[in-house]
């Protein structure tokens, strides 16, 4: 074993992981093998061995996980059978007096979404094979379009279902209606907080993203509209199906693609191309994601090995801190971490060492965990390691390079930043709606 | 180096071919499930052990060679893009050398891991006990033929690097300008 | 210091971590002689990752679920398999640790196979009946949607003509809440644990048996043998008081559970004669079942041997149960170490 403390080989695996990256190193490969090496250095070969030996199978044998291939499925069945053409062929008609209309648009259909599926994953895959293509044919600036999605996506985590706030009710014993309730509004100021960003930059710089030069005349508006049935029937398909118990959220990944598949069929635009292509695409994305998260979850045992995280830990439970400066201390250390790590490993990691503070300092756990998911979810899409980012990335391939997707994200960051600042300042946007049901 | 071309080709068409019946009996067993609840209150047994231990697992390794083939693991193009022809090759000598590397790994750790468990017969109890060591085989697999791949990649890319006269950067330059294809 | 890295995968507030862990760690820190990393949540092993973690010393000491791993320890399936048998948390635990420790040296081989060492379980309190209906009498349990905590279950589930469906535990509030669960069987903290009573609003207190083949505090061998007998006799008290302490604690949780029902809404429904009956006469047949199915499944020919003992066991519990009375934990821990730790070899686990 090395003659290095695991903290200082904890400090230089970032910065070989940070130039393995900027190099064009694929991302899953530079945090595998500086995790594999890490772990080595740290606890000697047998575990770094166990651990590349393991891992890859044990996280991806898991039952949630196939929502994300069951709704990139969904979405290229859709997006190859033409199935959402109607609907944004309406949305241009519709809303071509709003400036950004069609990214606006994809983030109220995340958010609709995000009802139906717990993984802000599973609502990327299943938003960006529908939505991007059609914002790219209307000539919308590449970052925009996809920085929208992968944005978007995260507030598929905050509306409920979200497995994020499930695990965090459970291992905080915390009610995961209130939870649930907690994080309703978070998500809607999510998504109206993007939509005003999107409507104020277009409007400013309408090279972003290009206005329709139609003026349907009324008739042609309602006309349109007959064509929305093909979604119309899957959005009710899915949704009927989530909320009267027929499936759970894990299922209607599945559901959906069945039913896209079914819809097709119905619509006569199923054909041995659109299921090979539609089917090709979605092993070639998932493959390509599940990489990534699979070195993800190395770099979360080498950091937990490493002790980086309780260099953090013993900074913000430092005493005579006052509530704020410890919340704001717990933001800087979760941003960080966000950067690079997985989300739900970052909670697991940090809950247990934070949870003594939070409750030496009163702070309400259910307004915490609102703000702490919130702040999970910024990491999925900043830099260097954004998983929506690259489930975006996964699905658009050659057509936006990765740096051009992260600059698209820039704006979205900028409005998550004023959307926390606003949670903390007003811990009552979080807890009005659980102090409605607990009464 | 042809034949050996043609034959990953071949494998990895075979690869994702069992892993698009993976995918496709993913979908068509969870809805198939679903329906026997609802409708005759007769769930098909083990769904999740069979969507999480065999399908889940055909879907994410046996594709891995088909991705790289058409570059699609994902990477930041930032800096390549500027650089000129040689320092890219010495860039993509050293992804595919790093690649290659990570992958061989796997492949050889997580074959240990499989013939280890081949040999106590892993199996899963939910209703019925599942045996499940055969999916452990379809990571070594699916991480073997990336990693041959990448040999060949490799190999290719330290060509390119000394003779400049086989390397085609228009080409790459036109892709790289975000064209696609 | 010696490094010492310990991984639970469950969270901070689980009986396991309170009672059994954190104590443990406590003591190592408290001593100075010990660098301890301590994970939980699965921060560092996952449930089915603890087994090859700990094997290859990713991890010191950690907790293992043996339902996970039936192939590699087919006679702690027969322990499960006691579980509808077990009169209470404590006996239970009591009988699976001595028995593992004293009386199943092919137990044993089975965790020094994988370079485990093991030193005794804790053992859930009796899974209950949570559910959205009121759950009155065994007919009531027809065509209802069960999530069952392990295969035992499933034979059960069976008999009463329940629909078993698979709902991961991170699923099981929405599953209930939704519908596409209509009764998880859990112990009655796990209405708080997981937020049932949010919306499962009847709880039938029918005993359906302990959780207890677990390996509580396991140990990597080669970490084992670095250490000297003080310190590992240190470890096996550290055992015997964080198996008491869980298993007790888990009780408590329950005990608070119950009685915060009423406020949350929900009922607590004792179980009638005729279910009680209905699932002693489960318990009497299923004997058979469980001494073929662990020659069929698992090649284990001696298994009514087994469930003789670990029947022996029970009785013999049941009474020092009976005579310290299930508060008293010093006393306890005391009984447990002088039947128990106390025989072990001096060399146990080397
Ligand atoms: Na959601
Ligand atoms: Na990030």
């Amino acid at each position: 074993m090395s003659e290095l403390d695991p903290e200082t080989i904890g400090i230089i695996g970032i910065g070989v992981l940070l130039t393995m990256i900027f190099l064009r190193v694929p991302i899953g490969v530079a945090l595998g093998m500086v995790s594999a090496g890490g772990i080595y250095l740290i606890l000697g070969p047998r575990a770094a061995v166990g651990m590349m030996a393991e891992i890859p199978y044990d996280f991806t044998a898991h039952w949630t996980l196939s929502s994300i291939p069951m709704f990139l499925l969904m979405g290229y069945f859709c997006y190859h059978a033409g199935l959402t053409e109607g609907l944004f062929r309406v949305a241009r008609l519709w809303l071509s007096w709003l400036p950004g209309g069609l990214s606006i648009a994809s983030i109220q259909g995340s958010a609709l979404f995000a009802a139906v599926t717990g993984s802000s994953l599973a609502c990327t895959a299943a938003m960006g094979r529908i939505a991007v293509p059609e914002m790219l044919k209307a000539g919308y600036d590449k970052g925009l379009a996809t920085g929208t999605v992968a944005a978007a996506g995260t507030i598929g985590s905050m509306i409920p279902p979200s497995i994020l706030l499930i695990i965090y009710g459970i291992f905080v014993e915390q009610p995961i209606s209130q939870l649930f309730a907690g994080a309703f509004l978070p998500g809607v100021l999510t998504a109206l907080m993007y939509s005003l960003m999107v409507f104020v930059r277009a409007w400013r710089t309408p090279s972003l993203a290009p206005r329709v030069d139609e003026h349907p005349t009324f008739s042609e508006r309602m006309g349109a509209l007959g064509d929305t049935w093909p979604v119309m029937l899957l959005v009710a398909g899915v949704f009927g199906g989530l909320f009267s118990g027929v499936f759970t959220p894990t299922e209607a990944g599945s559901i959906g693609a069945f039913l896209a598949f079914l819809i097709a069929l119905m619509k006569r635009s199923m054909s041995k191309t659109v299921f090979m292509s539609a089917v090709n695409e979605t092993l070639r994305s998932t493959a390509s994601i599940f990489v990534i998260a699979i070195g993800a979850q190395l770099l979360t045992r080498f950091f937990a090995l490493s002790g980086v995280t309780d260099i953090l830990a013993d900074f913000i439970s430092g005493s005579g801190y006052s509530q704020l400066q410890t919340i704001l201390l717990i933001s800087v250390a979760l941003l960080i971490l966000g950067m690079l790590l997985d989300p739900i490993g970052i909670m697991l990691l940090t809950i247990p060492i934070l949870l003594p503070v939070l409750e030496s300092q009163s702070i309400n756990l259910i307004w915490f965990g609102i703000l702490m998911a919130k702040f999970l979810e910024v990491g999925f899409i900043t830099p260097p390691v954004g998983l929506n980012v690259f489930v975006v990335k996964g699905i658009v391939g050659d057509q936006v390079p990765t740096h051009e997707i992260f600059k698209g994200i820039g704006w979205f960051v900028v409005m998550d930043a004023i959307t926390i600042t606003l949670l903390i300042a007003f811990p009552s946007i979080t807890l009005w709606l659980p102090s409605l049901i607990a009464n | 180096m042809k034949a050996i071309d043609r034959m990953i080709d071949l494998l990895s068409f075979v690869f994702m071919a069992i892993a698009a019946i993976a995918l496709t009996l993913m979908m068509g067993h969870v809805t198939v499930d679903v329906a026997g609840k609802y409708l005759l209150n007769a769930p098909v047994p083990v769904t999740l052990e069979m969507v999480s231990n065999y399908y889940m697992v055909a879907v994410v390794f046996l594709p891995l060679a088909a991705v790289e083939k058409v570059n699609g693991h994902i990477h930041v193009e930032l800096i390549y893009s500027a650089l000129p022809r040689v320092g890219r090759r010495v860039l993509d000598v050293a992804a595919h050398a790093l690649a290659l590397g990570f992958f061989a790994m796997l492949m050889r750790y997580s074959w240990v891991s499989a013939v280890r468990k081949f040999e106590v017969g892993e199996f899963i109890m939910g209703t019925y006990p599942i045996i499940i060591w055969p999916s452990r085989f379809l990571v070594p697999l699916g991480c073997g033929l990336i990693a041959a791949f990448l040999v060949l990649r490799l190999v290719r890319a330290v060509i390119r690097l000394v003779r400049a006269d086989l390397d085609d950067t228009d080409a790459e330059n036109a892709a790289l300008a975000g064209g696609g294809h | 210091a010696d490094r010492i890295t310990a991984s639970l995968w469950v969270g901070p507030k689980h009986p396991v971590t309170v009672g059994g862990y954190d104590p443990m760690i406590k003591a190592l820190e408290d001593s100075g002689d010990w660098n301890v990393k301590y994970f939980q949540g699965g921060a560092l092993l996952g449930a089915k990752p603890t087994l090859s973690g700990l094997r290859d010393g990713i991890a010191d000491v950690g907790m293992m679920a043996m339902t996970y791993f039936p192939a590699e320890f087919p006679r702690a399936q027969v322990v499960a398999d006691m579980g509808l048998s077990t009169p209470s948390a404590l006996v239970a635990m009591f009988m699976a640790s001595e028995f593992n420790l004293l009386h199943c040296q092919p137990c044993l081989d089975e965790y020094l196979a994988q370079d485990i060492v093991y030193t005794g379980t804790y053992s859930t309190s009796p899974y209950t009946l949570i559910s959205k209906e009121p759950i009155r009498s065994t007919a009531d349990l027809a065509g209802k949607k069960m999530r069952v905590p392990g295969s035992l279950w499933s034979r059960w589930a069976a008999k009463v003509g329940g629909i078993e469906v698979n709902v991961p535990s991170s699923e099981m509030y929405e599953g209930l809440d939704k519908g596409a669960l209509d009764i998880a069987i859990q112990a009655p903290g796990a209405m708080r644990s997981y937020s049932l009573w949010d919306t499962a609003k009847y709880n039938t207190v029918l005993n359906l048996g302990t959780y207890h083949s677990l390996s509580l505090l396991s140990f990597n061998q080669r970490f084992w043998q670095d250490q000297d007998e003080a310190a590992r006799k240190m470890f096996l008290e550290q055992a015997a008081r964080a198996g008491v302490q869980a298993t007790m604690l888990y009780t408590q949780a329950d005990e608070e559970v119950l009685a915060a029902a009423a406020e949350h809404g929900v009922e607590i429904i004792q179980p009638s004669d005729e279910m009680k009956a209905d699932k002693a006469a489960f318990v009497e047949g299923d004997t058979p079942m469980i001494v073929s199915e662990a020659k069929d499944k698992y090649g284990i020919d001696d298994a009514q041997a087994m469930v003789d003992t670990l029947n022996g066991l029970i009785e013999k519990w049941t009474a020092i149960v009976d005579e310290i009375g299930e508060d008293d934990q010093d006393a306890l821990v005391a009984r447990f170490m002088e039947e128990v730790y106390n025989k072990l070899p001096a060399d146990y686990g080397l």
